[in-house]
């Protein structure tokens, strides 16, 4: 992991790389809000390394990057991001996988700097359109609302559903941290849509996988009357959560999204879809261990 | 100590194996604490994800620190990548140890 300086902030970066020399194309994840890198960097970002350059990095004030005061719209994350490939010396257009609200980045990084990305796969993706914070800035309010009480540790582990007195002081924590100490809700509950000819402008490659159950499904169906050329798949029986727990389906929808070589590790050479198709149900039930999972938005 | 359970052909009972063992150790300390590890009881046997109860990105720096010490000898990411979500969540540090050490070994072999 580096500490790299971007945009007035210090971001922890991991680059991923192994097996043959040469050329390859760049990805970088975008993660979503209150949770951090880590995860997929274990589920997606070391196995597509095998033939990518891999980059994955904690948004401003997630995960081990610097926590500043504010700054939290769409726009700061994408200018962050272009920042960070500037530090980074990566001059060519990148492949861009964004989650949840890195999704939504993702989408602002295409149409304020179309020249720096190549495509963008987005996992069951917030569009920023009209009311778009509406679903997850409630959940991040009650959070909120709750790290302001009093809570016990035991109060705090029933909340979430958590066993670990440990990870739920982590939580709380962290939690006070990025809810109650930076502008982020306000910056949420401001945040302007945007406006749908800026769609438009999206002229990269998209290709979006949405869980069939997820609580944003209807952005599913929203996304291809904003961005026309868009690809969308569903993934079966799959709710927001889950579309992250598939990380053997999602690896094989990016390498061919991508044009990376098929499988050539282990993990991947276990799935026997047939290109496109959607996905299957989840296979495993944890995240990698994404200690905030359940605000993943 | 247990000599059983490898998967990698790493013997356990010899100056290499305990060395890195220590700084596998070391590393997860540096990470959660003296006190959390003691706690835990933690040995070879150990989960990282339910025994230790560590959050990916505690993974991910003891990861980090592992990398940092045995450099190219010990493909981590090749390692990884490998694996699937199940198979992440059942590592053990024993399981580390035997692979830095097997990996430690087959580079020593090469050169």
């Amino acid at each position: 992991m580096a500490t790299v300086h971007a945009n007035g902030i210090e971001f922890r970066v991991n680059r991923y790389r192994t097996g043959p020399e040469g050329p390859r194309p760049v990805i970088v994840f975008v993660h979503g809000l209150a949770v951090d890198n880590s995860g997929w960097s274990f589920t997606l970002g070391m196995p597509l390394a095998t033939s990518a350059d891999v980059v994955t990095y904690a948004l401003r004030g997630h995960g081990r990057s610097q926590l500043v005061p504010s700054g939290y719209r769409l726009r700061d994350h994408a200018d962050d991001l272009v920042a960070l490939l500037d530090a980074l010396d990566i001059t060519e257009p990148v492949h861009v996988v964004g989650g949840s609200y890195g999704g939504a980045i993702g989408i602002v990084a295409a149409i304020a700097h179309p020249e720096r990305i190549a495509s963008l796969f987005l996992i069951d993706a917030q569009l920023p359109t009209p009311g778009w914070t509406d679903l997850f800035l409630g959940h991040l309010e009650r959070i909120a609302e709750a790290l302001r009480g009093d809570y016990s540790l035991d109060q705090v582990m029933q909340l979430f559903d958590l066993t670990s007195r440990r990870k739920a002081r982590l939580l709380v924590e962290r939690g006070k941290r990025l809810l109650l100490a930076t502008s982020l809700l306000e910056d949420l509950r401001t945040e302007p849509p945007v406006d749908p000819a800026d769609f438009a402008l999206v002229r990269c490659p998209v290709l979006a996988v949405y869980g069939e159950r997820s609580e944003i499904r209807n952005m599913a169906d929203q996304l291809p009357t904003l961005v026309p050329h868009a690809e969308v798949v569903l993934t079966p029986g799959a709710d927001h959560k889950a579309t992250f727990l598939q990380p053997g389906e999602l690896r094989t929808l990016i390498r061919r999204f991508v044009g990376l070589p098929e499988a050539d590790g282990g993990g991947d050479g276990r799935v026997s879809r047939p290109p496109a198709g959607p996905a299957a149900a989840p296979t495993a039930h944890r995240d990698g261990g994404a200690p905030l999972a359940v605000t993943e938005s | 100590m247990s000599t059983t359970g490898t998967t990698t052909g790493a013997t356990r009972d010899d100056a290499l194996y305990e060395s890195v063992r220590e700084t596998v150790e070391q590393a997860i300390i540096d990470v959660v604490g003296e006190e959390f590890y003691e706690e835990c009881e933690v040995g070879l046997d150990s989960t990282f994800a339910e025994d230790i109860e560590l959050e990916s990105i505690e993974v991910m720096e003891i990861a980090e620190k592992l990398i940092d010490t045995y450099g190219e000898k010990v493909d981590f990411v090749a390692w990884f990548a490998d694996m699937e979500l199940e198979d992440l969540v059942e590592i053990t540090v024993g399981t580390v140890v035997d692979f830095i050490v097997t990996s430690l070994r087959a580079a020593d072999a090469e050169s």
